[in-house]
């Protein structure tokens, strides 16, 4: 049934409005100015109204119950229900006016409220049960931008003329070479260095030798030379000595490699696995087991043998103390939180300087065991495809390529002159129609109720004719309210007619979910054709059951993020038949109506009655034994016996995959397709977005298709010296024979000196670079 | 979300300087100015540069928005292009620095 009603249409009369109903119920009003409208119903309520001026609307309802109230001025609005209530308020839409807002329910709830820079206002949600409240106080951010700085003394400047000394020492001892080659690798922060001794000595450097590499520049006509420091604090990493003999004169060479240690920063990790999460978002309960951590019990209690489980294995001490894992809740956790965790506290950094947009993040997992603390940090921030590069304070620099503004940049300049060769490379391109991105769904607060669908579906048995209608909710995502993301069935009515059209059976099942869409419970009313003997034994469609069914979760025990249902209770409340001439232990001998109709029992001229009450408890429990395998318990009280007993205890094994992913089913997928393309010919390939919310992960989805299918220019330039200004994220303007040929990031770079300290020295210099600033390439 | 435009209208988020010492560079940004707000710059103390602002097109001098940020209340509810000059500082070898320019309620 539907109700669209205005109320009071601007007069300053009082007006109030009541609408009542079983079953589903759409209404919409609008009160005004001391009005008032009760909405109350069982079963799904679709409610829509604004509140303004000391009016009042109260929305109450069992089982679902959709509202959004706006209220401006001195008014308030009560959402109340049971079951689960999606409610969307404005409080204080105007500033310096007071309101209120009360939204409470047991269990699910989602508010979304949004509370402005005003005196006085306030919203208080309550509820048992799930909770999501999302609020914010509309306060302009903090926004900018952040200049990288790169400046070099004139002294150090590549020009004609430019002399150079390589310098090793070990514990401060120079070590003469002939030869190095340093190597600045893509993607890591560290380098490469190996070098050639002058003296083949394999004793001139040991193991713990604290080693020192710099390049000593020195321009035409200055005194000395000004050193700048490549590698300081390395360890000997490798070495390599050769005897040999050439035209009778011994060509012994020692070649050695050094061990850098702020590259080694990348393999830190803590002394055991340790998460970091956000407790808005998911409970220590559903962080579980941490990856490569510790096995628990049913008890919680750790687990040091394998005894009853086949899962992820145990790792302990030599002495056997179990390596426990550490799960640490961190407030507002997001990507910077995160980064700062693993990069400042973790490896040593001073400070982590990032151009990526902060959002937030559930969950971080760090572990020693095949991890690193750059490890857990990688895959958030993946399809960023970010530069890494270290400032000289100690801090990191991890930048998005894309975001770079050439507008702005100062950019060195490599005019042909200045270079000796220059290669231009469009790496070798896909040609794909479209891209799949994965991506989570914020748990339990992005969606949003489109609305209903029914289903209809009619079979004949014999002479009876059963009918079904399904309500089937349709759930969306506020960015795209149009668009349905996914259904549930939350209600099934099945109504059977006998032969004369009369309806013979009819029970309604509503299903509830929780935050993370996962059943609930449901409530289930049967109505059954009995005799009615408040009315004479009269045949009548009466309520003979109403059962209530409540479902609790729990994690996984050997698989994190995975949960298993942890018990299910049923309580049947039904029409009871109770014979006062047939007494059990001096109380009347009490059945289900149904059975005694069934049995010919109920007789409307005997001291009979009838009443409803309690029949019956169902009480189910699953352990997990090993993975895949539970033990599934069910404990059966009759609540009609007198006194109440058990009529079922039985426990029984089950085979078999168990368990869901507490976040698989909040994941999307979207295909995205090329510009141009309307239909998809090709085989598609498909990403995650890992933690990135949506309106981050579309874009950069969108520029990942892009460069599959142009992917960015590549330059490697070759210098006849070595540039010490320039490294890893340094800016650079090559030059073709038409002129600049656009602005590019250098992503690595190689330094190789030959025949060290001789007339014929050389040292070359020769950078990887990236086009920059996510400009199509020609 | 607020952000600061470049002269494409682009949001900058990310702006590289190469410079020699004592070198300067100048560029425009375009900043969404919020009644309450500042234009103000973190410059570390090392860094031996400074990054100044004035509007554009206003001939006023250059301010060092590390030490006196400039109030954007005047000029609340707009989109008002800020000229940013870096000056770099005598260092004695290289220098690589990461300076936040921020528009902020707590400069």
């Amino acid at each position: 049934m539907s109700i669209f009603f205005p109320i009071g249409d601007g007069s300053d009369a009082p007006a109030s409005a009541t609408f009542e109903g079983a079953g589903g119920l759409v209404a919409s009003g609008r009160l005004k100015r001391r009005g008032a409208a009760v909405v109350a119903g069982v079963g799904a309520l679709v409610a829509i109204g604004s509140v303004s001026q000391r009016a009042r609307a109260t929305f109450a309802a069992h089982g679902a119950l959709i509202a959004t109230g706006r209220q401006v001025g001195h008014s308030s609005a009560e959402l109340a229900g049971h079951g689960t209530l999606v409610a969307f308020g404005h409080v204080n839409a105007q500033g310096n006016v007071l309101g209120r807002a009360t939204f409470a329910s047991v269990s699910g709830l989602i508010a979304a409220g949004r509370l402005l820079l005003s005196s006085g206002g306030g919203a208080t949600l309550t509820g048992q049960g799930t909770l999501t409240a999302v609020a914010s106080v509309a306060r302009a951010d903090e926004f900018g931008f952040t200049i990288f700085l790169d400046v070099v003394n004139s002294a150090l400047e590549l020009r004609r003329g430019t002399r150079y000394r390589a310098r090793l020492t070990a514990d401060g001892v120079e070590v003469p070479i002939t030869s190095y080659a340093l190597r600045a690798p893509r993607d890591v922060i560290g380098t490469s260095l190996s070098l050639r001794l002058a003296r083949p000595d394999p004793g001139l450097i040991s193991r713990a030798a604290s080693l020192k590499f710099e390049i000593g520049v020195r321009q035409p006509g200055a005194d000395g030379y000004e050193w700048v420091t490549f590698l300081d604090g390395g360890r000997l990493a490798g070495r390599e000595a050769t005897i040999g003999m050439a035209q009778g004169r011994p060509t012994d060479t020692v070649q050695v490699s050094a061990f850098d240690m702020l590259g080694d920063r990348w393999t830190l990790a803590p002394a055991r696995p340790r998460t970091l999460y956000n407790p808005a978002l998911i409970s220590a309960e559903d962080v579980g087991d941490v990856p490569g951590g510790l096995v628990k019990d049913d008890d919680d209690n750790p687990v040091t043998s394998f005894k009853g489980f086949a899962a992820p294995e145990v790792i302990t001490t030599e002495a056997g103390a179990p390596m426990t894992p550490v799960r640490v809740p961190v407030d507002d956790l997001s990507l910077r939180s995160a980064v700062h965790a693993a990069y400042v506290e973790g490896c040593g950094f001073t400070d982590v300087v990032t151009n990526i947009p902060d959002f937030p993040v559930a969950r971080v997992d760090f572990t020693p065991f095949g991890g690193s603390y750059d490890a857990g940090i990688r895959p958030l921030l993946a399809l960023y495809e970010p530069l890494y590069h270290a400032g000289d304070d100690g801090t990191l620099w991890i930048t998005d390529p894309d975001e770079l503004s050439i507008s702005a940049l100062s950019a060195r300049q490599l005019p042909l002159s200045a270079v000796l060769t220059v290669k231009s490379t469009l790496p070798a391109r896909q040609f794909v129609d479209g891209l799949v991105v994965s991506y989570q769904l914020e748990e339990g607060s992005a969606e949003i109720v489109i609305g209903d669908r029914f289903e209809n579906e009619t079979t004949r048995s014999g002479e009876s004719e059963t009918t079904t209608r399904r309500r089937i909710r349709k759930y969306g995502s506020p960015a795209e309210p149009g668009v349905v993301m996914r259904e549930a069935t939350i209600e099934t009515t099945t109504t059977v007619r006998g032969a004369d059209g009369d309806i013979i059976h009819r029970e309604t099942q509503a299903d509830t979910f929780d935050a993370l869409n996962r059943k609930s419970g449901h409530t289930r009313t049967v109505e059954s054709r009995v005799p009615d003997l408040e009315n004479d034994g009269e045949m009548a469609l009466l309520e003979v059951i109403e059962e209530k069914c409540s479902i609790s979760y729990r994690p996984h025990p050997t698989r994190p993020r995975a949960y298993v249902q942890d018990s299910c209770v049923t309580t049947v409340r039904g029409l009871i038949h109770s014979d006062l001439d047939n007494t059990y232990r001096d109380e009347p001998f009490r059945v289900p109506m149904t059975d005694a109709h069934r049995n010919g029992y109920v007789d409307a001229g005997a001291n009979q009655t009838s009443s409803f009450g309690p029949i019956k408890t169902t009480t189910e429990s699953l352990r997990v034994r090993e993975d895949g395998e539970l033990d599934v318990s069910v404990i059966v009280i009759d609540e009609l016996a007198n006194p109440p007993t058990t009529e079922r205890s039985s426990s029984t094994p089950r085979v078999g995959a168990i368990g869901g992913d507490s976040r698989r089913n909040n994941v999307r997928r979207v295909l995205l397709l090329a510009d141009g393309v309307e239909t998809v010919t090709r085989s598609v390939p498909e990403i995650s977005g890992g933690e990135l919310p949506r309106d981050l992960v579309l874009p950069l989805a969108r520029r990942k298709l892009r460069r599959l299918n142009n992917p960015p220019l590549e330059v490697s330039i070759g210098l006849p010296g070595l540039d010490v200004s320039i490294r890893r994220g340094s800016i650079v303007e090559p030059h073709s024979r038409s002129g600049a040929s656009g602005v590019f990031i250098v992503a690595a770079y190689e330094s190789v000196g030959e025949r060290l300290g001789t007339a014929d020295q050389m040292i070359t210099m020769g950078l990887e670079c990236v086009k920059a600033g996510g400009d199509e390439n020609e | 979300m607020n952000s600061v435009f470049d002269i494409d209208n682009n949001p900058l988020t990310h702006v590289a300087v190469n410079l020699s010492e004592n070198g300067v560079w100048t560029f425009t940004v375009g900043v969404p100015c919020v009644a309450g707000m500042f234009l103000a710059a973190d410059v570390p103390e090392d860094a031996q540069s400074t990054v100044s602002a004035r509007i554009t097109g206003s001939g006023d001098p250059f301010v060092d928005i590390a030490d006196t940020p400039i109030s954007l209340t005047p000029h609340a509810n707009t989109i008002t292009s800020f000229d940013i000059k870096i000056v770099a500082g005598d260092v004695p070898g290289l220098a690589r620095v990461a300076i936040p320019v921020r528009v902020t309620f707590n400069p």
